[in-house]
């Protein structure tokens, strides 16, 4: 076995991986029943499954000038998701998008019922 | 296997994971549920774009990528910040709360010591915590 098909086998298990991330994103979308879990669910595929198939472009290319971009554009998707994510997931508890009865413990019930004075 | 094969098996596996999000922004309860499903779709386009890379054997989309990177919040966060009908401001400063707590708590009591530093505040609420029943009641949760 030369590197040529050890590189070209493990860029294929990237790609077919990172695309399971998105099949898993969509059934967890289509299966949860209320917002806080889908968001667990459909923020997968926008972190770990773009990282797998960065790497699987990376590791395709094989030209140390693609690694730059490659490194700029998961940092920025990291610094940019968790910023949308926590909006989401913040607009949707104070819009009570979520099942009551499913939370075990709830830190921030109160911290906003005293904001809002209730 | 070829990696052709495998960009087939890739391209149907994100098919099928694209009818799934359609599903969900058709069918979504809410409006944030949409929009956590249009997030899902713009990554899913950004897998389908480096596919595209990698079977093209072309750069051509990693400016793409940065600017998809870049910009492809702006619109969630927009939607969830004025789809927001909560009366609290943005960002709450944890001493507002405290504040809020200890004039709640204390009723008339002097509030003359508001510049104290945190620690002296937390053995503050040490000491207090079992002379007031709601407080005690409070961080039992409910």
């Amino acid at each position: 076995m030369n590197t040529d098909l050890i590189l070209d086998i493990v860029t294929a298990i990237c790609l077919i991986v990172g695309s399971l991330m998105s099949l898993a994103a969509a059934v967890g979308l289509v299966r949860f029943p209320d917002l806080l879990t889908r968001l667990h669910a459909g923020t997968k595929p926008q972190i770990f499954g773009l990282m797998l198939l960065l790497l699987a472009v990376g590791l395709h290319m094989r030209s140390w000038e693609d690694v730059p971009v490659l490194i700029l554009i998961m940092v920025l998707q990291m610094i940019t998701i968790p910023i949308s994510g926590h909006m989401m997931a913040r607009s949707g508890y104070r819009n009570k998008h979520f099942r009551k009865t499913d939370l075990r413990h709830d830190d921030l019930r109160r911290l906003v019922d005293e904001v809002e004075g209730k | 296997m070829s990696l052709s094969t495998i960009a087939w098996i890739a391209g149907v596996i994100l098919t099928i994971s694209t009818w799934g999000t359609v599903y969900r922004i058709w069918k979504g309860p809410s409006l944030l549920d949409r929009v956590l499903a249009s997030d899902v779709l713009l990554s899913i386009i950004t897998s389908a774009l480096c596919i595209i890379m990698i079977v093209t054997d072309t750069e051509f989309s990693l400016i793409l990528l940065v600017a998809i990177a870049l910009i492809g919040f702006v619109g969630s966060v927009t939607v969830a910040r004025f789809a927001d009908n909560s009366k609290a401001d943005e960002a709450t400063p944890i001493t507002t709360v405290e504040q809020h707590r200890r004039r709640k708590n204390r009723g008339n009591r002097s509030t003359g010591h508001d510049h104290r530093d945190h620690h002296a505040e937390d053995t503050d609420k040490v000491h207090h915590s079992e002379s007031h029943p709601s407080r005690a009641s409070m961080d039992q949760g409910e």
